[in-house]
């Protein structure tokens, strides 16, 4: 009878109302407050991120300074990878639709992209193959090389 | 009467979710893997706001949370690097020779590319950090004063590209070193060449999903230093 005080979900005797809403508000306080806790540490980096992009003139967007920040901060151990989880795995998971509303503004654009529209899918097309090539190709090698030393 | 009353900002911001809602719906129901919710989703969201004559000026206006939401989003790759920690230890030249090589012939090809077929300059520059994910790519122009619309949709081309041209290309040079091909496609097709990969292996995803920061980080710091 004792583990059954300790697990209520194993206890055979029927949960009070009260009891089950109260488990369930519960929960639901934890999770809603890792949400919010989740949301201001990625808003802070962003805002940190902001700042340092300020001062060395833009020369990197805030954002990209952000997440070395916060990735620099989840190394060191000052954040904890759970506290930020739930919400960042929530905005990568969805990043497809975070960009949808970009490409309304290709309407106003496609006059001028019309005119050179043959030599913007070209360019596209060349530079991922010549990307995918040289990227694979540099992976291989230095893979080579480096089983070659663990070798001799 | 009826359509001024529909035409607000939330209306707005219900479209892009709704549209996007239908195209993984269709992907789901169809069941071809080849049908990105993009493919759906944007001709749905284009043609009603030509077709209702909504001005895009509303329509941002009514979606500026959904850009907002762009900078966190590349906030929140910072845990993704964290998790793959162990790999970039573990594989450390690889990764970075590629993603070194990648950034610079990215950059450089279209450059050049863009002189050769006369592209004017203000296109070129906007479409120089292509090969980068869509958040990060349009923080790059934006910083540079470039075209926002114009680097989002070559971006995604770029995206379909190299998911598409990727498994032919990587096996006719032969290249079969999982990793190696994981960093091909996160380097040259971010997102939507990280979906394909994960379709060839865990591995090859998780490499490729790597690689996605990265190359964010250094198209970053090449694009300006190109432009100076």
């Amino acid at each position: 009878m004792a583990a059954h005080a300790e697990r209520p979900d194993l206890d055979p005797r029927p949960l009070h109302l009260v009891q089950i809403l109260t488990h369930v508000r519960k929960k639901l306080y934890i999770c809603s407050v890792k949400i919010i806790k989740g949301i201001g540490i990625l808003v802070l980096f962003l805002a940190i991120g902001e700042a340092v992009s300020y001062f060395i003139g833009h020369f990197l967007p805030g954002s990209v300074i952000g997440m070395l920040l916060i990735f620099a901060a989840l190394m060191m151990k000052v954040v904890k990878p759970e506290d930020i989880r739930t919400v960042a795995d929530f905005l990568t998971g969805n990043m497809t639709i975070l960009f949808v509303p970009a490409f309304a503004g290709i309407i106003d654009q496609w006059g001028f992209i019309r005119l050179h529209f043959w030599g913007w899918i070209a360019i596209i097309v060349i530079t991922t193959a010549l990307v995918m090539l040289s990227s694979g190709a540099a992976a291989e090698l230095a893979a080579s090389i480096k089983n070659r030393k663990t070798k001799e | 009467m009826i359509k001024e009353a529909l035409i607000n900002t939330p209306m707005m911001l219900a479209l892009t979710i709704g549209a996007y809602v239908l195209g993984v719906f269709v992907r789901k129901r169809s069941g071809l893997g080849w049908l990105h919710p993009l493919l759906i989703c944007l001709p749905v969201i284009i043609s009603t706001l030509i077709i209702f004559n909504i001005p895009v000026e509303t329509y941002n206006e009514g979606n500026r949370i959904i850009y907002f939401l762009l900078g966190p989003c590349v906030v929140s790759l910072g845990l993704k690097m964290y998790d793959s920690r162990k790999m970039i230890r573990e594989n450390l030249l690889p990764i970075s020779a590629a993603v070194v090589t990648g950034s610079i012939v990215g950059v450089f090809g279209v450059w050049a590319l863009g002189r050769l077929f006369g592209l004017p300059g203000d296109m070129v520059t906007a479409m120089e950090p292509k090969s980068v994910t869509v958040p990060i790519a349009m923080d790059i122009v934006e910083s540079l004063g470039g075209n926002t619309a114009l680097i989002a949709t070559s971006v995604v081309l770029t995206g379909f590209t190299g998911a598409f041209l990727g498994p032919i290309i990587l096996d006719l040079v032969k290249i079969k070193n999982p990793i190696s091909r994981g960093v091909g496609f996160g380097c040259a097709a971010h997102g939507v060449g990280t979906a394909k990969a994960l379709e060839e292996g865990a591995l090859e995803g998780a490499v490729s999903g790597l690689c996605i920061a990265l190359m964010g980080v250094l198209t970053a710091v090449i694009v300006p230093l190109f432009n100076l």
